[in-house]
């Protein structure tokens, strides 16, 4: 006797309506068992009957396909922002437009799972490794030199003596203002904020800046130097804070010893939250598979065949291990399901 | 338990026919509950298992009576003793279902005529999954 995910899987082969195939993606993507299959199944029949999403929201002949696309999706994650929706039917039309070659090395149909990011039925959001520390390595890298840059600067000042009012002047104005860029603090910032790559442009123009400055003071006079100086001091903390997110109040000396604690730290940190997110991931794909099949199911009763109740067995036992060790050892559970009625 | 269940589960022969949905009915409006007829196929039960049976699941404590301890202290007569102890009662978890199972769960329901009980019965259903014969103090 064929198994239910035989008679699904020739149902897909054989489906005409894109709507269904596309409702067949949707509940599949991102499994990463075997079930995926059907995911694969019916992209690839969506590819043969050349169904494609228009690329370009000013395509309004074609444009009822991404509106379809965009409502099944919204139904499914019915939490997720316009934006997100929109970078979901761009990953599935990735998927449509795909070569042949291309689409058959695929090893995983991902639309709305990729990197982690979804609002739907992956909860992954909640272990998801902040930004700020999954970037610490080079977060950590363009503070050393930053650093290193200061240190310079105030060798340099050290060098020079005093620490004069001019002399502090004159360093910390070479940041800002080499591109003439920014005459306040804000501008400059928003600026950064624009260019996207913030911290390595900072150092070549601080460079820059470095090089251009004793002209630019021996060409003007003193006095209308530190008017400028004096307006521009604020301007060059703004862009400080801008660039670094976590910036230790008192600095300290680097030195090999901490920067490779630093990043032993890191490492057994992301291994642990790796295989945290790996055991939530693999629960989330059993959920995906187990709701996914029992829609098909609902839809189309059968029963399964002896190898797919083993596995389903099998995902059965897994789960109640998850929960044994989740809550207690030798925990006993009896789960009911039971619907209450408010009439 | 899971190989309670899965015993169970092989042995278990399918939906039962239901024609006669009317004393489902009147038992449903004058107590309020009613165990419904078996809806499910095997394979929709196992896959129904394993989503209810979703770590993820947040479980909110409910101390409920237990009738068996009840008993059990009548028939000690030391009843009034342990009216207010924690043999009368047990702990149980209750956490919302899963929203697609719960449409699931409805659908069928309906398929089977149930949900017309009341005009408004899909709206107001809801469907929660009970964890029970936990450790007392699990939830405590």
């Amino acid at each position: 006797m064929d198994g239910a995910f035989d008679v699904l899987f020739r149902n897909i082969e054989r489906s005409t309506d894109p709507e269904e195939l596309l409702k067949e993606i949707i509940k599949w993507e991102g499994v990463s068992s075997h079930a995926q299959l059907f995911a694969f199944g019916a992209m690839q029949r969506l590819r043969d009957l050349g169904w494609k999403i228009p690329k370009y929201a000013r395509d309004i002949q074609n444009e009822g396909r991404r509106l379809m696309v965009k409502e099944l999706l919204s139904r499914e994650y019915s939490r997720v922002s316009e934006k997100t929706l929109n970078v979901y039917v761009s990953n599935f039309n990735k998927f449509l437009r795909m070569d042949d070659e291309e689409f058959k090395k695929l090893e995983r149909i991902t639309i709305t799972h990729s990197r982690g990011r979804h609002g739907g039925l992956m909860a992954l959001s909640e272990v998801e490794i902040p930004v700020s520390l999954s970037a610490v390595a080079q977060l950590g890298e363009r503070r050393i030199e930053m650093e290193e840059e200061e240190e310079e600067e105030e060798e340099g000042l050290d060098e020079s003596g005093e620490g004069t009012d001019d002399d502090v002047d004159e360093t910390s104005e070479d940041v800002v203002f080499e591109d003439g860029l920014a005459s306040d603090g804000v501008a400059g910032e928003a600026a950064d904020e624009a260019d996207g790559s913030v911290a390595p442009r900072r150092s070549s123009r601080a460079r820059a800046g470095h090089a251009g400055q004793q002209e630019s003071v021996a060409e003007s006079d003193s006095g209308s130097v530190d008017a400028k100086v004096h307006s521009r001091r604020p301007a060059r903390r703004a862009v400080q804070d801008s660039f670094l997110v976590e910036r230790p109040s008192k600095r300290i000396a680097l030195d090999s010893s901490m920067m490779l604690n630093d990043l032993l730290h890191t490492t057994q940190w992301v291994r642990r939250m790796h295989t945290h997110m790996q055991d939530r991931a693999n629960q989330c794909m059993m959920l995906v598979q187990a709701l996914a099949t029992l829609e098909a199911l609902d839809r189309d009763p059968r029963e399964f065949s002896p190898k797919e109740q083993e596995h389903s067995f099998g995902l059965l036992r897994g789960r109640a291990e998850v929960l044994d060790n989740l809550y207690m050892k030798g925990e006993r559970f009896m789960v009911l399901l039971v619907c209450v009625c408010v009439v | 338990m899971v190989n309670e269940t899965i015993q169970a589960l092989e042995s278990y022969r399918g939906p039962d026919r239901v024609e006669n949905v009317a004393a489902f009915h009147d038992l449903l409006r004058k107590r309020g509950w009613a165990v419904t007829p078996k809806l499910w196929a095997r394979a929709e039960l196992t896959c129904a298992a394993i989503v209810a049976l979703d770590p993820t699941l947040v479980y909110d404590g409910i101390r409920q009576k237990d009738r068996q301890g009840e008993n059990l202290a009548c028939r000690t007569r030391s009843f009034l003793l342990t009216l207010f102890t924690d043999d009368t009662v047990q702990s149980r978890g209750m956490a919302f279902m899963h929203e697609k199972l719960q449409a699931i769960v409805v659908a069928r329901l309906k398929r089977y005529g149930i949900g017309r009980a009341a005009p408004s019965m899909a709206e107001a259903l809801s469907a929660v999954v009970l964890n029970s014969n936990g450790k007392k103090c699990m939830f405590e």
